[in-house]
């Protein structure tokens, strides 16, 4: 364990990954105090954004130094707390997927926000921003709207400058493809409002393969950070479509966030032959909704034998609660609850560092929190 | 109204000296419930059914709440004598209906303790709101005391919200509402 708030030097990348067994984010420093925020997610009970905590305890202008915010779908697991990393990051281009300014999606998270009172969904963080991109629309001379996350898009470039020249840094969305974003603008529809129809928390769908996986290229150092995508067995959605036949991947990763928290349906065995180096860093995060628990133990064996270099930022397991102190809800709990389980364990954190002035050195592996190698789980 | 009711009487018996508060008590009394169930007593949110619950300096207990509290109807006709006191209060939403149960997540509005998942007996649910138990659904589940003038009685009320079902017209509006938003995603 070392020092979870020391500042990356100005040539050095950083990856970190955040979350328990519900909820992902990813930050990267490109280098030259240039960040990049994909996704958010928050402890359990708290609204607060963990990588803008991150951010924050850095040391970071986060309005200034923050480039690009990526939202890559619409999930809880992956957007707790976005609202306001977008509302904090002026400076930061919002990217996200080309499906989210379809009609439909747009009349579900109209319909669809404020179902609850406490209870925060990933619609009633789309409202929220929609809310932050409206005044801003209204206030600013020059208003650049999100851009939209498409197959092989270029959403950000930047070059870093580094005492030994300059390197080239560049975030390319990989996907949607065009297939995924009609199957995904289905599927907003099948959720919009309908008549006779009560509102209420609307629950996330199946709508992974319409998530964007990208493509990160820092001089020589290249970064594959998958969201969610799965593998569909159609040549025009998931992986499929982006192992056939991206312009703009040339090379293979060191860095591999595993999708869709390391479940067998976001596997797919040519994405490590192709895109990534043999043994990268595989990171990933735990799931866990209901019965649902990622990743399983026949998902650990498999990723453990594709890499020496798997970590996660915790271990997916059921935890019981300790009672609560009172004697009236202790009792009550325990008649009216089949079984009771704490909604979200505490997350961790994986940072990945690496010096890229001058000769590359090795990537510097930190855990934090529940963080622990997959070899361990 | 349904209220499940622990059975066990929890005033003192005859000739016996009425116990201390425990700690437990002692720090509910901190929780001032304004219910408009006490006569004289006006809620904040007057014919909503709806609960104010502040501290002794007069600062909210609630968390981040995007919009006035509208809590279920306490658990008494607001005639009566009869007080219930709330010592812990989730909402909750529905993420699966099984055959006897269904499962939630549940975060505290009221009380301690980190966001739960629970797997909720259907027979816990009074029969008005049976056909409200769907996918999605939004409830609001109240444990406490309810104080009657014959003694103390344990309360535990699972409520869900009852929000209107959309009308051709709002569907409209939405659908009106989400092509102003698609601008935002364009330049000027």
């Amino acid at each position: 364990m070392t020092n979870t708030v020391s500042r990356p030097h100005p040539s050095e990348l950083e990856v970190s990954l955040f979350g328990g067994d519900f909820g992902e984010s990813v930050v990267m420093h490109l280098g030259a105090d240039c960040w990049v925020v994909v996704d958010s997610c928050a402890e359990s009970g708290s609204d607060e954004s963990t990588p803008l905590k991150y951010l924050d305890s850095l040391g970071i202008n986060i309005k200034r130094q923050v480039k690009l915010v990526v939202i890559t779908h619409w999930h809880d697991d992956h957007i707790r707390g976005i609202s306001t990393v977008v509302r904090e990051c002026h400076s930061a281009t919002i990217a996200m997927s080309s499906a989210f300014r379809m009609k439909d999606f747009l009349e579900m998270v109209d319909s669809g926000s404020e179902a609850a009172m406490v209870t925060r969904s990933g619609v009633d963080e789309f409202a929220a921003i929609l809310g932050i991109l409206e005044q801003r629309k209204g206030k600013r001379r020059r208003y650049n709207p999100p851009k939209m996350a498409l197959r092989d898009r270029l959403l950000y470039r930047q070059q870093i400058a580094l005492q030994s020249g300059v390197a080239d840094a560049a975030v390319w969305s990989l996907s949607p493809s065009d297939s995924a974003t009609i199957l995904a603008q289905r599927e907003f529809a099948e959720k919009s409002p309908k008549k006779g129809h009560r509102p209420g928390w609307i629950p996330s769908g199946e709508s992974n393969h319409s998530s964007v996986v990208l493509w990160v290229t820092i001089g020589d150092n290249k970064i594959l950070l998958g969201a969610d995508m799965e593998r569909t067995g159609d040549e025009s959605t998931g992986w499929s479509a982006i192992l056939g036949g991206s312009g703009v991947v040339d090379g293979k990763a060191d860095i591999f966030k595993v999708p869709h928290h390391g479940a067998e349906s976001g596997d797919h065995p040519k994405v490590w032959s192709e895109l990534l180096h043999r043994d990268p860093f595989a990171i990933l995060t735990a799931f866990r909704n209901g019965k649902v628990l990622l990743p399983t133990q026949d998902d650990v064996r498999r990723i453990n034998s594709r890499t020496c270099n798997a970590y996660i930022t915790a271990t997916p397991a059921p935890t019981g609660i300790k009672g609560p102190r009172q004697r009236v809800v202790r009792e009550a709990l325990k008649r009216t609850t089949r079984t009771l389980t704490r909604a979200q364990l505490p997350s961790g954190h994986i940072r990945l560092r690496r010096h890229i002035d001058g000769p590359t050195g090795p990537w510097r592996r930190e855990l934090f929190g529940n963080a622990n190698p997959l070899a361990h789980v | 109204m349904s209220v499940q009711l622990n059975t066990a009487r929890q005033s003192p018996a005859p000739g016996t000296i009425e116990p201390r508060p425990t700690a437990l008590e002692s720090e509910s009394e901190e929780m001032h419930l304004d219910i408009c169930a006490r006569p004289g007593l006006k809620s904040k949110n007057d014919g909503y059914g709806s609960t104010r619950i502040s501290n002794r300096n007069g600062t909210s207990n609630t968390p981040f709440v995007k919009e006035q509290l509208l809590l279920p109807d306490p658990p008494y006709p607001p005639e009566s004598r009869e007080f219930f006191r709330a010592i812990q209060k989730w909402e909750g939403h529905v993420t699966e209906v099984g055959e006897e149960c269904f499962r939630a997540v549940i975060i505290p509005i009221l009380g301690e303790g980190p966001a739960l998942e629970a797997e909720i007996f259907k027979e816990e649910i009074p029969p008005d709101d049976y056909e409200l138990i769907e996918l999605g659904a939004v409830f609001y589940w109240s444990i406490g005391y309810l104080d009657r003038p014959s003694g103390r009685l344990n309360a535990s009320t699972i409520r869900f919200r009852r929000l209107p079902a959309w009308t051709e017209r709002k569907i409209e509006r939405a659908s009106a509402e989400a092509e102003r938003l698609q601008a935002l995603f364009e330049n000027d």
